[in-house]
């Protein structure tokens, strides 16, 4: 029994047991506190997109021959065909195993929701591998959590989407290919092969993926490149083989949609999300719906919306490496450079991870509707490189404290790794559910985001706020509530879970309501405007706050 | 000797000591930053407007403010929730789709805190009055040009005429009251239950603009109806001044992309030409104005006639004061 307990130095099975506890824990954690959360737009496309694959999912199982025609195909995955399938099948095989076939999942959302939280979980546990394999336990364990206490990390976990689904599969197919690299073998690149087909299946950053890969596998393969030519194709890292061979494979056969008129398919998938509709975003105090996209949103969102000692430790962990890296150039130039048998640069592939994920909005070009949650991706590469800057810290205040008791500089380094994360797991905890409007201390909070002029929240799920707080109480009994940002299949299903009063009528427009809510976001406040006209009054009844930032506005007709 | 066992001369003592002490305590301040960002938060998340302070800001500018002076809230964020607790008598749509700020001889800014409003920023503070965090402060314009006569407040169907003039042949647009009308983003601004129903589904009539900033504005809507066409605004009685100045806008996501023909405006008297306007795509929430001093102090009828070269999403909005 001791044996079982006793961690070896190797990362190896209790680690995996460790992080997927963890991912459990985050798992239990998201579902436990979804409910706050109300329906975000692109959710009730997806929720309408789940419940139409279901129909093709039953009818494989009792007619799989019509299953693969084209007309059933296009009839049942038609819809939101602009984005992979795998992730709403999830959601939909969710819905259909754990609601409707055995109802172990009260609310039909939870289970939609269940993938992207069980994902989350799992970009967890990789985290937590990665930081292990890499730095320390110690420090696996910081990253995971460090990336999970970022407030829109934690806001985006809850959402049957996609963007934490992308960032698990993101950050776990660079571990499969970091992992092929270090243990070599076909069974590994077949894996790394396949994970990469899975996560193209998810969301179209995977696309990106190349751009990590490929130079990292030359700084590996660059002693056999200055070789002979004829030893280079056999010296290519079978991963990248698989990776190109395989992965678009499992991409196409788990998308139904592609299997017909695949080139016609293909070019309408590239062509939708190269023109991309720009949609609105504030910026400091700007609308922006057109290209040129600010230079700096990116940035400046980083720094306002995750905690700043993360952002910190990730600066030293990355000076660290840098200062690192440039004795290695020294070392190479000098042609004195001492290294192991097969060095595989883990942080090299970090930085390549999270410089690849935020580029995009380096160039003008790229919307930027999406506030933070597209760049995600780079989060848990960043909270590593945070965790690794912390094991310094920790060793270094361990090294300062040599002369105290044994037991002093292990009671300093918990209290220390304790208040490292207090700060964020307080933050986090606080934006919830409001993580959208929620801005972190160096910027002022909530206020001072608002105070910027930054974005306050997309997709109107602030709309079951809005109900709670003052609607279910006040409004009468089958009033019209006019829903504005909130997607019809969002407000429907929020009626059908009852997160909505159900007698409520919601209306397309403030003049036919009773009650007209406002998301306050700056290009929406035309529609507030029509309110005051169309109601003589300038006074909404209530306001859903975040910190005593307006979210939400109720107006009444008088 | 090598450099390891070079003695430290006397003038970089006090550098290297620095050195070692940062080496060794590099980290201190680092996660200081940790224990700081926790405190900041705990600070920055406390409530800090209760509603006993708003009632007592509301008591006191019921008391003080007359009917000309300016209210107005900072930071601007504060807008809904300020609102609700002065409620419409205060906010007036007059204030808060306002203009500008010249009118106005004296504003009452609501902030909360040390946050002030941009626009005032120049003014003179008279006096300030503190609620728990929030502050009303009491200020003077430095040079106010106060309205001797609002057009907006004279569109309706007694105080104006409206008509579309195709080839001199003038077709009445009816004053009529109804419901208005609404819709949600992109629908540009509210139809007001009394308007003028022109031709096409056109309609003028007061109501409040998103200007290119997606600032409220009070304005009278009045689209050119393109080509030929013009649109024909005359009003009965307008007490002139020395000026006549105005403001004028599309709607945001009518003139943003900037690819609509301009809109032109030309004022006139008892048919004599006071001046014109042209607004381009892009401007924004622009002003405009043309001295009137052989009009000061009469009153008098005044026309204004809208066109553009094309007609589409030309969701042109205005106002117009005399000086």
């Amino acid at each position: 029994m001791k044996k079982l307990f006793h961690l070896p130095p190797e990362v190896g099975w209790r680690d995996h047991l460790f992080g997927a506890l963890m991912a459990v824990g985050v798992t239990a954690w998201l579902l436990v506190t979804a409910d706050a959360i109300g329906f975000a737009r692109d959710e009730g496309f997806y929720f309408r997109a789940a419940t139409q694959y279901a129909g093709w999912f039953k009818l494989l199982v009792s007619d799989p021959s019509q299953a693969f025609e084209r007309a059933a195909i296009d009839r049942f995955w038609g819809y939101n065909h602009e984005h992979p399938s795998l992730v709403k099948s999830l959601f939909s095989l969710s819905w259909l195993g754990l609601h409707e076939k055995w109802p172990i999942l009260r609310g039909a959302s939870d289970a939609f929701r269940l993938p992207a939280m069980v994902l989350s979980g799992v970009a967890v546990w990789v985290t937590y591998l990665f930081g292990a394999r890499v730095y320390s336990r110690r420090a696996g364990v910081i990253g995971a959590l460090l990336f999970l206490l970022t407030p829109r990390v934690f806001y985006h976990a809850h959402l049957a989407c996609f963007d934490l689904p992308i960032v698990a599969m993101w950050t776990l197919c660079i571990y499969v290919y970091w992992r092929s690299i270090e243990r070599g073998g076909i069974g590994w690149a077949l894996v790394a092969g396949i994970v990469y087909g899975l996560t193209l299946e998810t969301k179209h950053n995977a696309w990106i993926l190349p751009a990590v890969f490929v130079p990292h596998a030359v700084l590996v393969m660059r002693n056999h490149l200055r070789g002979d030519w004829k030893n280079q194709v056999l010296r290519v890292p079978m991963s990248l083989v698989a990776m190109a061979l395989v992965g678009p494979v499992v991409f196409w056969a788990l998308w139904p949609w592609m299997w017909h008129d695949t080139a016609a398919r293909l070019r309408e998938y590239f062509d939708f999300h190269f023109n991309h509709v720009y949609y609105n975003m504030e910026f400091l105090g700007k609308n922006y719906f057109d290209a040129p996209s600010p230079r700096g949103y990116m940035p400046l969102m980083i720094l306002a919306t995750v905690p700043a000692i993360t952002l910190l430790l990730c600066g030293v962990g990355v000076g660290s490496q840098v200062g690192r890296a440039v004795g290695w150039m020294r070392s190479w130039r000098a042609k004195t450079l001492v290294e192991g048998t097969r060095p595989t640069y883990p942080n090299v592939l970090f930085g390549l991870a999270a410089l690849a994920a935020i580029s995009p909005w380096l160039f003008t070009k790229t919307p930027i509707f999406g506030g933070t949650k597209h760049w995600m991706t780079a989060y848990p590469f960043m909270a590593l490189f945070a965790a690794h800057g912390l094991d310094l810290a920790l060793n270094a205040l361990g090294a300062s404290m040599g002369r105290l008791p044994r037991w002093a500089p292990v009671v300093a380094k918990a209290a220390v790794m304790g208040v490292v994360v207090a700060g964020p797991l307080a933050i986090t905890s606080h934006a919830h559910p409001f993580g959208l409007a929620s801005y972190v201390p160096i910027v002022g909070g909530t206020k001072g985001g608002a105070t910027l002029g930054l974005n306050r929240q997309f997709w109107g799920y602030t709309s079951q706020n809005a109900n709670e707080e003052y609607l279910e109480e006040h409004a009468r009994k089958g009033a019209a509530v006019f829903i504005h940002d909130t997607a019809w299949d969002s407000w429907a299903r929020m009626i059908d879970e009852g997160r909505v009063r159900p007698d409520f009528r919601g209306v397309g427009a403030p003049h036919q309501s009773d009650y007209a809510i406002v998301h306050h976001e700056l290009h929406m406040n035309e529609v507030e405007f029509q309110m005051w006209v169309a109601f003589g009054t300038r006074a909404p009844v209530y306001v859903v706050a975040h910190d005593e930032v307006p979210v939400v506005s109720i107006y009444r007709r008088p | 000797m090598n450099e390891d066992t070079q003695p430290v001369q006397p003038s970089d003592a006090p550098k290297t000591r620095l050195l070692v002490l940062v080496r060794r305590w590099w980290f201190v301040p680092i996660l200081l930053v940790a224990a700081i960002e926790l405190g900041l938060h705990a600070w920055q998340t406390r409530t800090v407007m209760r509603p006993e302070d708003w009632a007592a800001v509301r008591s006191t500018l019921e008391a003080q403010a007359q009917p000309s002076d300016l209210v107005v809230l900072a930071p601007s964020w504060l807008g809904p929730v300020g609102r609700m607790h002065l409620g419409n008598g205060l906010m007036t749509v007059g204030r808060v789709a306002r203009a500008d700020e010249s009118r106005f001889s004296v504003a009452h800014e609501v902030g909360l805190g040390s946050a002030r409003s941009p626009a005032l920023a120049a003014w003179p503070v008279d006096q300030e009055q503190r609620f728990g965090s929030l502050r009303v402060r009491r200020l003077r314009n430095p040079d106010p040009r106060p309205v001797i006569d609002d057009l907006v407040a004279h569109a309706t169907g007694a105080g104006m005429e409206v008509s579309t003039v195709r080839g001199g042949v003038p077709q009445e647009c009816a004053w009529r009251p109804g419901p208005p009308v609404t819709g949600t983003l992109g629908f540009g601004p509210a139809l007001p239950g009394d308007r003028f129903h022109c031709s096409r589904n056109a309609w003028v009539g007061e109501t409040v603009n998103a200007d290119l900033d997606y600032a409220p504005r009070r304005c009278i809507h009045a689209p050119p109806p393109g080509g030929n066409e013009v649109l024909r605004l005359r009003w009965r009685e307008v007490r002139f001044g020395a000026r006549l100045e105005g403001h004028h806008a599309l709607y945001v996501e009518a003139e943003r992309d900037r690819k609509g023909t301009p809109v032109r405006m030309a004022f006139s008297s008892d048919g004599k030409p006071l001046g014109e306007a042209s607004h381009e795509d892009g401007q924004g929430w622009v002003s405009f104005g043309f001295d009137t001093p052989e009009l000061a102090g009469r009153t008098g009828e005044l026309t204004a006639e809208v066109s553009s070269p094309r007609g589409d999403r030309r969701t042109y909005c205005f106002e117009a004061t005399t000086r």
